[in-house]
């Protein structure tokens, strides 16, 4: 509508509140003597005067208008966003970090202590006053749990009925985020899977059962450390469903949930998935789940629903690891198979005894050195590694890296070489070397990008590999007197890459050029133990950075 | 949030200070929603809201205890008010979304139905005719606001906005003959 003038309106306004606390007869002859010859005005008047007699929204309260009714109840008991700055109990709320099943999960700061939490503030379960017992019970329980693998649990807090859970902040990324990241293999992921599987036994040792194992209760924080989530939660989930017995999730709750509040269905066990009991190895059954995507790259049970998944889960026998990818070693592929029996009866006895088995076929490894070295090259265990290659995927390309580094002292060397982790601190007049190992031929660039004489930043082309090879190994750099941190880029091309010559890369643009190459094709590297990493990609150039800290003498 | 910042923003915030506003909108939002829910659960049998109670008990724990002056709380009022009166529209609108979807208006449009969507229809015209409203007459849109989304008597909604009652009394009055017009008038 288009605005009245201003000053029309207030001049109505005015005289209508001057003229409504007039009694009725006297309203229209002061009306008419007030307004004179402005007839407009009179008008105005006379309809808002009119109008003042009509019932009006305004007139009733909001509850007898059903505008607050069950739906805006629900509405406003579904809705528990938190904004920072807001304060729960002594948590302040400084900003989201995602969304789960039972709520939202918050980074906080706790006011008291001082530190950093992630805060899970729990959807209200609608469960009986029993219900919320035996959860705060064996949430209080898991709280009691101190192991490096498994998040801690700080507090359990309600504060106007919403209950929440304070835990230890892991800053990373969950495991369900990394499966199928280009750049990291299936060994790292493995290697993290394994450390998921220390953090399960040991609750599994107080008589903790997880009930929902999944890649995205698995978090690995930025040093690589592997913390399960969310450990005696998950009745909680059962508790939502709406099912009687809140320890059981049935099909029929399912059913009800949709899948959407009880999460993914493919990694419940059978027994989970038919509402009976569950004990240990009902995780140990969901830990299979697990290995065999990460192993296989595609999930044991993949159903079109979450119901055709659960029937799946409690008929359906996967492929054989091996007939998925035959180059997994038949004692992985045996680990993973005895995991996902039907029959708890005939899976591992306990994730204890899954750990074993898993440390077990690193041990075998040397036994494997001729896959090793039909895949990668015959130097690619070199450094005694620890690590079997799970074969490559299709259309994959994976570079082995590995640093070496000599210790020095007055110019002469100090014991052998050894492997170094990048994430090593090295010493002014220590050395270093780079190997890279590949599948296929291909050339190594080394560039540094580093402070030069002048002090700006600039690349420095350290070395070029003249003839394509499958092992190719660097000479020794020298680490210099200034401390700090040496970008070294890493560039392995299946082709030459005639531009980049020995020696300091010009100004801008061929510096530019260079570095959005690198940009371009960079991936992350993924441990693999002694001091190697692996790059993965499907490009022709698969290039990474390698960041190494030294000191001064 | 400590309460001396929240003195520090809704003071902002009465002089115009828009990232003020934009810093204090979701925090008092939040508390809002989750003050209702908590005692929604609680008088679950009796599922109405007093909107001027919740605001009041936000208005508690946001400033706790300490020292706060009336003016800031009466700032508070006004901020809580028009938010309040945000979650009742994002409600009413969500709800006649639902329900064009849901096909109920092409089956039937039954008297029940009509009744059913009186409530948020109306709504959403008394909330167009306040926008207005609030371009000629900032006051007159904020006694509005305090006395019907937030359920302030007259003395409350006089203090919270610094008007004598008797203005408080000639503004609802005048502005609810023109809101009636405004609701009206065929667009």
């Amino acid at each position: 509508m288009t605005l009245p003038d201003p000053e029309q309106f207030r001049r109505a306004m005015e005289l209508l509140g001057e003229v409504l606390e007039m009694p009725q007869a006297a309203r229209g002859p002061w009306l008419a003597q007030a307004c004179g010859a402005d007839t407009a005005l009179l008008a105005e008047v006379e309809s808002l005067l009119a109008a003042a007699d009509q019932p009006v929204l305004l007139d009733r309260g909001l509850a007898d208008l059903g505008l607050v009714d069950e739906a805006t109840v629900a509405h406003l008991t579904a809705e528990s966003a938190l904004f920072p700055g807001q304060t729960l109990g002594h948590y302040r709320i400084e900003g989201k970090l995602g969304e789960g099943g039972m709520g939202t999960v918050y980074k906080a700061s706790d006011l008291k202590l001082g530190r950093v939490v992630a805060l899970k503030v729990l959807r209200f379960a609608g469960g009986t006053w029993q219900d919320r017992q035996r959860f705060a019970l064996e949430a209080r329980a898991a709280s009691a749990l101190n192991h490096p693998n498994i998040v801690t649990i700080y507090e359990l807090g309600s504060e106007d009925d919403t209950d929440f859970i304070a835990m230890e902040y892991v800053d990373g990324e969950t495991l369900g985020m990394l499966f199928g990241r280009p750049g990291l293999s299936r060994s790292a992921l493995l290697a993290y899977a394994r450390q998921a599987a220390i953090g399960i036994a040991a609750a599994h040792a107080t008589g903790l059962v997880h009930r929902d194992i999944k890649p995205n209760n698995i978090m690995v924080s930025g040093s690589g450390t592997v913390k399960v989530l969310d450990f005696g939660l998950a009745r909680r989930r059962a508790a939502m469903a709406g099912s009687g017995d809140p320890v059981t999730i049935s099909l029929t709750a399912l059913g009800i949930g949709s899948g959407s509040v009880l999460g993914t269905p493919a990694y419940m066990s059978p027994e989970q998935a038919v509402g009976a009991e569950l004990d240990a190895r009902s995780d140990v059954f969901s830990f299979g789940v697990i290995l065999y995507e990460l192993v296989c790259g595609q999930r044991p049970f993949r159903g079109d629903t979450p119901q055709d998944t659960l029937h799946q889960v409690t008929v359906f026998d996967p492929p054989p690891v091996r007939a998925v990818d035959a180059s997994i070693p038949q004692a992985l592929a045996a680990l993973i198979e005895r995991c996902l029996r039907k029959d708890k009866e005939k899976r591992p006895a306990s994730m204890a005894v899954v750990v074993e088995e898993l440390a077990g076929l690193e041990a075998v490894v040397p036994g494997r050195r001729r896959l090793v070295a039909a895949l990668v090259g015959a130097a690619a265990i070199a450094g005694g590694g620890g690590f079997w290659f799970t074969g490559q995927r299709e259309g994959f390309r994976r570079v082995v890296i590995s640093l070496q580094a000599q210790q020095m002292a007055a110019g002469q060397p100090v014991g052998a070489p050894y492997f170094a982790s990048p994430q090593d601190v090295f010493r002014a007049g220590w050395r270093f070397r780079l190997r890279a190992e590949s599948r296929e031929p291909g050339f190594l660039y080394v560039i540094n990008d580093g402070p030069g004489e002048d002090g700006k930043n600039r690349l420095w082309v350290l070395f070029t590999a003249s003839n394509s090879e499958r092992n190719i190994e660097t000479g020794w750099y020298v680490f210099d007197d200034t401390p700090g941190t040496e970008q070294v880029w890493l560039v392995w091309s299946a082709n030459a890459v005639p531009d980049l010559r020995p020696g300091p890369v010009g100004e801008a643009p061929e510096a530019d050029r260079i570095e959005a190459l690198m940009n371009r094709f960079r991936l992350n590297s993924a441990p693999v133990g002694n001091g190697r990493v692996t790059v993965e990609g499907q490009s022709d150039i698969l290039a990474t950075r390698l960041e190494l800290r030294h000191m001064g003498r | 949030m400590q309460p001396a910042e929240l003195t520090v923003l809704l003071r902002k915030w009465s002089q115009g200070d828009a990232a003020a506003a934009e810093q204090l909108t979701p925090l008092v939002y939040g508390e809002l929603q989750r003050l209702a829910r908590a005692r929604l659960r609680r008088e679950r049998a009796n599922s109405t809201l007093h909107s001027g109670e919740l605001v009041n008990e936000a208005w508690l724990r946001l400033a706790g205890s300490s020292n706060i002056v009336w003016q800031d709380r009466n700032h508070f009022f006004a901020l809580s008010s028009s938010i309040m009166r945000r979650i009742l529209v994002d409600r009413a609108r969500a709800r006649l979304r639902v329900r064009r979807g849901s096909g109920a208006l092409t089956v039937a449009l039954d008297d029940v139905v009509l009744n059913q969507l009186a409530g948020p229809v109306e709504l959403l015209s008394l909330d167009d005719a306040l926008t207005t409203l609030a371009k000629l007459d900032q006051n007159q849109c904020r006694v509005v606001e305090l006395r019907f989304f937030c359920g302030l008597s007259v003395e409350e909604t006089a203090d919270a906005l610094g008007l004598s009652k008797a203005t408080v009394n000639r503004y609802w009055a005048t502005a609810r003959a023109w809101l009636a017009r405004e609701m009206t008038r065929t667009p």
